[in-house]
């Protein structure tokens, strides 16, 4: 059987297109003038390379440890993400858009999510090949054109802080769904916090640790 | 179309492609993976799984918060 954690595998981390993706993405921040979110993105890759220099240097191959989260049977997992999505849109949709509280609750599972995954030894080659999956450019290049529009509408603003009419970004078509209906905001909130269980999932990071 | 209507027709264009690709993964034998298989892929790496989980982070911190 194939191990599942340990030592990390493949290409060096610098040279890996997901983090060559999020230093690229911190310096957008910067140039966007959002400094609080270029500071957390240049943290991330920051423990994603003070991570992979510790592992290099420390093997031991024992089972990885980390934090358990959820019920192992999934039926009941679904069911208690479910419930608690539905309770954190309700509970959190009562703040308005850019409350300091909803900056906590926000906050809150991206804190939870890092310790979930920095507690975990990372995927070794071998549960997951190396490489782009077969065929997955038409995914690849969807998803770099929606980043090519928003960025020719972001160019076309007069500075970062104002969306025009003219050449909306995403955030100036939605913004104004979440400021003016609680139900809009607790619904995409519970949607949010459900696609990151999901996420999780997919990780293998929910469940006893493998 | 007015520069307004254009880009959100854009934008409603390319989110669309992605249910197409979505139905053409899972009904036709073109070989296109489904967005889950793809991203399960890449959760197969450290910095896959960090990129793809801050990314979901981001959006929230984006849209609600900051």
């Amino acid at each position: 059987m194939l191990p599942v954690t340990g030592r990390p595998k493949g290409p060096p981390l610098l040279v890996q297109p997901a983090f060559v993706i999020i230093v690229m993405i911190a310096a957008v921040h910067v140039i966007r003038d959002a400094p609080l979110d270029a500071v957390i993105t240049y943290a991330v890759a920051t423990a994603l390379v003070t991570e992979h220099v510790w592992l290099r240097r420390r093997v031991d191959g024992r089972p990885a440890a980390g934090i358990t989260l959820g019920p192992r049977s999934p039926a009941a997992e679904v069911a208690g993400v479910l419930a608690v999505a539905a309770a954190f849109g309700w509970w959190a949709s009562r703040w308005h858009l850019y409350d300091w509280r909803l900056k906590v609750a926000t906050a809150i599972p991206g804190v939870l999510v890092a310790l979930l995954v920095f507690t975990r030894r990372p995927p070794v080659a071998g549960r997951s090949a190396a490489g782009p999956a077969p065929r997955a450019w038409p995914w690849a290049a969807v998803g770099v054109a929606i980043c090519l529009q928003e960025l020719a509408s972001f160019v076309q603003q007069p500075d970062p802080h104002t969306g025009i009419y003219e050449h909306p970004t995403v955030s100036y078509l939605v913004e104004p769904l979440l400021l003016q209906s609680p139900l809009v905001r607790g619904c995409a909130l519970a949607v949010w916090l459900a696609a990151g269980h999901y996420l999780l999932r997919l990780a293998g990071l929910t469940g006893r640790p493998r | 179309m007015t520069s307004h209507g254009l880009t959100v027709a854009t934008y409603l264009g390319l989110t669309s492609l992605f249910v197409v690709l979505e139905l053409l993964a899972r009904f036709t034998p073109l070989g296109v993976p489904t967005l889950g298989s793809v991203i399960t892929r890449v959760l197969g790496h450290r910095a896959g799984q960090v990129a793809v989980l801050f990314a979901w982070w981001w959006i929230g911190w984006h849209f609600f918060a900051n």
